[in-house]
């Protein structure tokens, strides 16, 4: 039968937000009109230069983490392109509908980064930048451009991927330019971030074994990390616990 | 005779009666006339059918019990008759001990239930009636009369003397074990004695083994404990283990011969049980610790002995298992060995397929023989033989040694050879190679070189017997099944398929080809071998096949190509063969024939236009790359068919070649067509690689297969499975299968799920 709560409920949040959102989606459709590079050609798009212009708007440069959380925000298909559906409807979804607002928001974000409560968002700015990295027609990300990803959002003021004994980013980076030396894709670099947040709760891997579901790459590198890297330090190790 | 008594005086009965039984208990021997016992008989009987002596209750049972009580008196009566009996033997027993005592205990005992049985039977009346009675009512301490005698020797004579009959017993028993020759019998009648004595406390016409149990067989199974003990400690520190072996063989089968002469058949099990703790568990390890020197010995006839000995023991033979896996592996990593240091560089497959199968026929006999084929020792047998047919000396760079040496020995075995092979002989090579084939972990490797061999057999012709290929192939199939031998089968097919395919061009030939026309094609055969099935490479070379060869193979492809459109043919030329005819040398009128190979054929044939040919002119000709060309020219420079110029020149731009006329040779058919040693490794080290790919691609299908069928799966459950399905091919690594799933997980036929999980993307 009907459920009368949930089927009201949507109607009024339908309805309420629908209102707000046809009058910032005007607003945001114009602003998304001064970006756009080519307005003949591509006009429902904003190119390099448009975003260029936009993310100096909002005080960000490219190498700055807030542009992988505009990125986000705005569901960026590919890094120096947003089009028009997406900017606007991310955008009314979450009630920005101004330059101030959107670099608020960034900043907000920004100092939340490493916030627990914030980790979904994280973690969609995470898997997003994975695509926004990706060159058009790939499917795996080039390592150089994913090592700069890593450290954009793997270091402080994102979540610092080092605990007290062990500096993980700059090993694994290290690992992956003398043994790994490929393209890293999709699944490597979710369960990145995955293997990440368990070493900040167990720094001696004790949650490792060979037989759980790690990539082969992450196998590896536990491996490196106990050879290479601790190899000696056992005593060390023992203490800390 | 004195007369009858009144049938209500009990006095005067009993007094009647005693003379009776004492006569019966006292002097049996001297007989008893039936007048007298009909005469005892009745005075029972009347005394209690006697209405009378209910005097003294005033009962409203009175008369209804009367009978009873009377009866009653009579039983009490008997029962002191038989203590003060039982109290004189016992005064006369207690004189005596050891066989004298075993002698008078007997004596009185067969008297005495002699007796029982009698008074029973005169006191049946009684039995009958009052005693039925009373057990019925649920009286306890009432028995029949012949019970009664053995609840009173049970009482006043077997509590205070079993001690000393059980001592003498045992004394008897041990002298025996000693070697003397005893009165068995004694042994016996004690024996049924104590079990007479089993009297059932709720039902006295049942009987039980509760008096034997606690004072025969108790004592007597301790007293055994002790006297091996005893024995086989004294033993050991005397004698070598084997020596002790043969004679805790040898005790336990007296003890167990024992039983029947004289014991009861229910003490067998404790009485084993007794013996082997005390000859075998309390000795086992120093039993054990033999076993390695046996082995290292052969000393087939003991190990069977000691497997004997402990298999009696619980968990007996486990420390053995053990030890005979170490030591088979250690045998057959020697052998190995051995045959690695022999050889240098390269190892010859049957020397090594030899060793592996010495060790494992020498130790699959010892099973047979001295372990009894006892499937738990086959184990370790084969766990040990898995271990060094795939890890020892040879193999250190990677197991695909194994099964390439042994693949490499079959087709030694499958070609032709000088020297025949019986078919029995054959089949028996052919199993043993099956037997090593069971141990080989990479059976897929084996499968890859075999089939690369058999294909060269069947292409070449160089198959010793097709009914030993078929029973090859078949013994394949029983052991891992019809996927793996598929492609060796369908290569079968394609031989006799394309056999057929001959006959019908040839028929067609006849039909359609003018006799001239025919006659100047070269006499052909066609393989034609599906690509699928065929571990065949396509030539490495470019090549212009000569006019001749070119002419009659179009017109074979023309016709095939009519019956089969849509088929593409692919000339493998680096196989093909033929046989030339040089009419210009020969050996007593008969020209030589040349085997040569359709490279040599094709160079050999320009020197039917010209005497002289250089190297760039068959280069051209040919189109023939140098890594072909120059080695095809190379052997029949050897052969001495062509000579060079400048003299001694071998293969390069600008030597030319002439026909030798003045060719000699011992045989009439030259065979020039040698194949190329360095060919042969490369072709070795083509075949490893591809292995890796195809494991690559045999997990991936493993992969899929079982995501397909799951949708979705543990991670560990989907390695745990693909294992399990593949292993039977090659033992497949974690890692490795781990690979699989990244790049399945890349290609997107699988996604990551929540907890360890893996999802299946149709």
């Amino acid at each position: 039968g009907w459920n009368v709560q949930v089927a009201t409920n949507a109607f009024f949040q339908s309805g309420s937000s629908g209102g707000g959102n046809t009058a910032s989606k005007s607003t945001l459709n114009k602003l998304f009109d001064k970006y756009r590079d080519d307005v003949a050609n591509e006009p429902d798009e904003i190119n390099i230069e448009g975003t260029m212009k936009l993310l100096e708007d909002i005080d960000l440069s490219p190498d700055d983490v807030g542009t992988l959380i505009f990125s986000e925000m705005v569901k960026s298909p590919t890094l120096g392109k947003l089009t028009r559906t997406e900017f606007v409807d991310s955008l009314a979804a979450l009630g920005v509908n101004d330059i101030t607002k959107m670099r608020d928001m960034v900043q907000q974000r920004r100092a939340n980064l490493s916030d627990p409560s914030f980790r979904p968002t994280f973690k969609s700015i995470y898997k997003h930048t994975f695509i926004l990295a990706r060159q058009s027609g790939q499917k795996a990300v080039a390592l150089e451009a994913a090592t700069e990803y890593w450290r954009l959002l793997l270091t402080s003021p994102s979540l610092e991927w080092s605990s007290p004994n062990t500096p993980w980013l700059e090993w694994w980076l290290e690992f992956l330019s003398e043994k790994y030396k490929k393209s890293v894709n999709k699944d490597m670099w979710d369960q990145t971030l995955v293997f990440a947040e368990k070493t900040l709760g167990d720094e001696q891997l004790s949650f490792w074994s060979e037989d759980s579901a790690w990539p082969g790459v992450i196998d590896e590198f536990v491996e490196y990390v106990k050879t290479d890297k601790r190899a000696g330090q056992g005593g060390d190790a023992m203490e800390v616990e | 005779m004195p007369v009858l008594p009144g049938k209500d005086d009990i006095q005067g009965t009993w007094d009647f009666l005693a003379i009776g039984v004492e006569k019966i208990m006292n002097h049996l021997r001297d007989g008893i006339d039936l007048k007298t016992y009909m005469s005892l008989y009745t005075a029972i009987h009347n005394f209690c059918t006697a209405q009378k002596a209910v005097g003294q209750s005033t009962n409203l049972n009175a008369t209804h019990r009367g009978a009873h009580l009377l009866g009653e008196d009579l039983y009490k009566r008997l029962n002191d008759y038989l203590k003060t009996h039982l109290a004189s033997v016992h005064a006369e027993m207690v004189k005596h001990s050891d066989e004298a005592l075993l002698t008078f205990y007997i004596k009185e005992w067969n008297r005495y239930t002699t007796a029982g049985t009698y008074n029973n039977h005169l006191f049946r009346y009684l039995n009958r009636h009052w005693v039925k009675r009373e057990i019925d009512e649920g009286k306890k301490d009432i028995y029949d009369i012949y019970t009664l005698h053995l609840v009173r020797w049970k009482e006043d004579m077997f509590g205070t003397t079993q001690n000393a009959v059980m001592d003498a017993v045992l004394h008897l028993v041990e002298k025996q074990r000693n070697g003397e020759t005893i009165e068995q019998s004694q042994i016996k009648s004690v024996v049924d004695s104590f079990v007479s004595l089993g009297i059932d406390e709720q039902d006295s016409t049942k009987s039980t083994l509760d008096v034997y149990r606690i004072y025969f067989e108790k004592p007597y199974l301790d007293a055994t404990e002790k006297y091996y003990a005893q024995e086989s400690r004294q033993f050991l520190a005397e004698n070598t283990v084997v020596e002790y072996m043969k004679k805790a063989e040898q005790r336990l089968e007296e003890e167990k011969e024992r039983v029947p002469l004289y014991l009861l058949n229910e003490i067998m099990t404790p009485l084993m049980k007794t013996c082997e703790k005390a000859l075998i568990t309390d000795h086992c390890a120093i039993l054990r610790d033999e076993f390695q020197v046996l082995l290292d010995n052969d000393r087939v006839e003991d190990m069977t002995r000691m497997y004997k000995l402990l298999a009696r023991i619980p968990d007996g033979l486990d420390p053995l298992r053990s030890k005979f896996e170490a030591h088979v592996l250690r045998a057959g990593n020697t052998a190995v060995d051995k045959v690695a240091s022999a050889t240098e560089s390269s190892v010859d497959p049957k020397t090594y397929v030899d060793a592996l199968l010495e060790v494992h026929t020498k130790y699959s006999d010892l099973v047979q023989t001295a372990f009894n084929g006892e499937s738990e020792f086959v184990r370790s047998l084969d766990n040990a033989c898995r271990n060094y047919v795939n890890r020892n000396a040879i193999c250190k760079n990677g197991s695909t040694r194994s099964p390439e040496l042994l693949s490499k020995h079959a087709d030694t075995l499958l070609k032709k050879s000088t020297k025949s092979t019986e078919e029995d002989d054959m089949e028996q090579q052919l199993n043993q190679v099956m037997t090593v084939f069971k141990y080989i972990e990479d059976k897929d490797v084996f499968n890859k070189f075999y089939s690369k061999t058999l294909a060269k057999r069947l292409v070449q012709g160089t198959s010793a017997s097709g009914d030993a290929e078929t029973s090859m192939i078949s013994k394949l199939k029983d052991a891992s099944g019809f996927e793996y031998t598929n492609k060796l089968q369908r290569m079968f097919q394609d031989m006799q398929t394309s056999k057929d395919l001959n006959t019908s061009y040839d028929e067609w030939c006849k039909e359609n080809l003018e006799e001239t026309d025919r006659k100047a094609i070269i006499d052909s055969y066609y393989n034609v071998l599906g690509t699928g099935f065929w571990p065949l490479q396509p030539s490495s070379t470019p090549f212009t096949p000569p006019q001749d060869i070119a002419r009659t193979y179009e017109r074979f492809q023309s016709y095939y190509l009519s019956k089969h459109g849509g088929r593409k043919l692919t000339w493998l030329w680096h196989l093909c063969k033929g046989e030339i005819r040089a009419n210009y040398v020969r050996m007593n009128k008969v020209p030589y024939t040349f085997q040569v190979s359709t490279y040599q054929m094709a160079i050999l044939l320009l020197f039917n236009d010209s005497e002289t040919v250089s190297y760039d002119e068959i280069a051209e000709a040919t189109k023939l790359n140098k890594d072909t060309l120059d080695p095809s020219v190379a052997i029949m420079l050897k052969a001495r068919v062509l000579t060079a110029k400048p003299e001694g020149a071998g293969q390069a731009s600008g030597t030319t070649y002439t026909l030798n006329h003045g060719f000699k040779n011992k045989k009439l058919k030259v065979n020039l067509n040698i194949a190329i040693k360095s060919e042969q490794k490369q072709e070795v080290e083509e075949t490893h690689k591809t292995i890796e790919e195809d494991r690559k691609m045999l997990m991936q299908s493993a992969i899929v297969r079982i995501m397909k069928s799951r949708k979705t799966m543990k991670h560990t459950q989907l390695v745990a499975e693909v294992i399990s399905q593949i292993k039977n091919r090659f033992v497949p690594k974690v890692p490795d299968i781990k690979k699989c799933i990244d790049i399945l997980l890349e290609k997107e036929y699988l996604e990551r799920l929540e907890g360890d999980e893996l999802g299946y993307l149709a």
